[in-house]
């Protein structure tokens, strides 16, 4: 017990003697601090806003339909026939099939969605009042009404009951009356949305009763979806047959981090930082030989040094991983990610303008920290190993 | 206080700090998804407006930015010269939105 105690006051001795030697060596302790601080802020800003995102469309497309059914044409999506509803309706454990209509409009050479739903088909829930911030959702007996994004009703100065005049594609005028204006939580999704009924967004996108842009499929039971979804697309070959599992996947896959940029700036940042923790650390090694000359003399084992030199990458990777995240944190949730902010929202022409999703899990909490202390293991490491395996009367001659 | 001291102190305290925000950001995120449930439901499946389809979609380092669902509603694409569901870029498109107020 005695000896297991003095074993532990030895390393809390080694850990004091590490920080001390933190302040020794300021120049080293600075570059490193610096130049991994700076890598995780970046990279953790990014990696918060990446996060937010795939979380937002992760867990929208947990409420989409079962099924979502397109029709293509040459490889390209263009309206489906409403017979194949009727098909498709007929398919076992199919509930109901709910067609949609929607297109897009422009303004000063922005794009608009304009969305036609079925509000009595639709599965609304009753606490759709949530997501209003004045008005109210639409109502199946309402004709030529419209409810419209947050963003959008910011842009054109609306209010309930003002009428949106919307030009269809021959310039012919349409008539809206706003009955309700999303609120901002629902921001991400309904900004540039003018949501209309199913029989107006027919009228203004000129497509018949016989059509649809794409028809939404509830099953009666989950687990019996993928079936659905083989029948319909053995029935209907030239059909896009989205589950929303399917759809799930691809919208984890485009938001992700899984590739391109953001490990990009990952690897790049991860090599940068252990170039700067090596060159740190060998930089100094001829300093600290006689040092370690000393404490050898004094009785440290190889060992005892190794430990006091990989102390203190631990205690730098520490601090700056922990500036570096809290910098971050400040960077995305405070200021609202200036420079990333646009560049993750769009390309040349930036819109629309709002708060973009942050998530600061504890995952990618965890990973910036192991990403932040491996480097300056790595980086210290052989140098350190180097440094401690020198004979006392070399390291204190200097030769 | 002693330099150690005072190193640990800042990092314990940014450590903290750092787990605050966590638990703030996963709490507040587990109540948000309520709203944008709702909306999905009723509307069916929408896009994010964040996104653009281009030629970057098949650029290796810009994909995961730029990358979406083309064939969503509000999957639209922002850059300009893209061809997929683009804003013209030859000619200025006419305004279709006015607004008339009561």
């Amino acid at each position: 017990m005695k000896n297991r105690s003095r074993r532990f006051q030895e390393h809390i001795n080694f850990l004091n003697y590490a920080m001390d030697s933190i302040f020794t060596y300021k120049a080293r302790s600075i570059a490193i601090v610096f130049s991994l601080m700076i890598a995780l802020m970046v990279l953790g800003s990014i990696a918060f806003i990446s996060d937010g995102l795939t979380k937002e469309a992760e867990s929208s497309a947990n409420f989409a339909p079962d099924i979502t059914i397109q029709y293509l044409q040459a490889g390209r999506q263009v309206a489906i026939p409403m017979e194949y509803a009727q098909q498709i309706s007929q398919i076992s454990y199919v509930s109901k099939v709910v067609p949609r209509v929607w297109g897009y409009i422009y303004y000063h050479n922005r794009i608009y969605t304009v969305m036609g739903i079925d509000a009595v088909k639709m599965p609304i829930p009753k606490d759709i009042g949530f997501v209003m911030v004045s008005g109210k959702f639409l109502q199946p007996n309402d004709n030529q009404t419209a409810v419209v994004g947050n963003y959008l009703a910011k842009v054109f100065d609306l209010e309930t009951n003002d009428i949106l005049v919307l030009y269809d594609q021959s310039q012919q005028p349409h008539n809206f009356t706003v009955n309700g204006i999303f609120s901002m939580d629902v921001n991400l999704y309904t900004s540039d949305l003018i949501l209309i009924n199913l029989n107006d967004s027919r009228n203004f996108f000129n497509v018949s009763a016989e059509e649809a842009t794409d028809l939404c499929v509830y099953v009666e039971d989950q687990t019996q979806t993928r079936y659905v979804a083989q029948q319909i697309a053995q029935s209907s070959p030239d059909a896009r047959v989205l589950t929303r599992e399917a759809l799930k996947d691809a919208l984890v896959t485009t938001y992700g981090a899984r590739s391109g940029f953001v490990s990009v700036v990952w690897y790049i940042l991860l090599l940068s930082v252990i170039l700067v923790a090596w060159n740190q650390a060998s930089a100094v090694s001829e300093e600290a030989r006689e040092e370690v000359g000393i404490l050898k003399a004094l009785g440290f084992s190889t060992s005892n040094i190794l430990e006091i030199r990989l102390l203190e990458a631990l205690i730098l990777g520490f601090i700056s991983a922990s500036s570096g995240i809290f910098l971050s944190v400040l960077y995305d949730f405070y200021l609202g990610a200036p420079v990333i902010r646009d560049f993750m929202l769009g390309w040349a022409a930036v819109y629309p303008s709002f708060p973009l999703p942050i998530l600061i899990s504890f995952s990618t909490m965890l990973t910036l920290y192991a990403v932040a202390l491996f480097p300056l293991f790595v980086g210290s490491l052989i140098p350190a190993w180097k440094s401690a395996i020198t004979e006392p009367d070399i390291a204190m001659r200097g030769s | 206080m002693s330099r150690p001291k005072a190193l640990i102190t800042v990092a314990v305290l940014l450590l903290t700090l750092n787990l605050v925000h966590a638990i703030v950001s996963e709490v507040t995120w587990e109540n948000h998804s309520k709203a944008s449930s709702a909306l999905i439901e009723s509307i069916g499946f929408s896009g994010l407006t964040v996104s653009s389809e281009c030629t970057a979609t098949r650029n290796p380092i810009l994909e995961p930015t730029c990358a979406c669902l083309g064939d969503l509603p509000g999957g639209y694409c922002y850059h300009l010269s893209c061809g997929i569901v683009g804003i013209p870029v030859v000619e200025e498109q006419l305004d279709q939105i006015e607004v008339i107020d009561q």
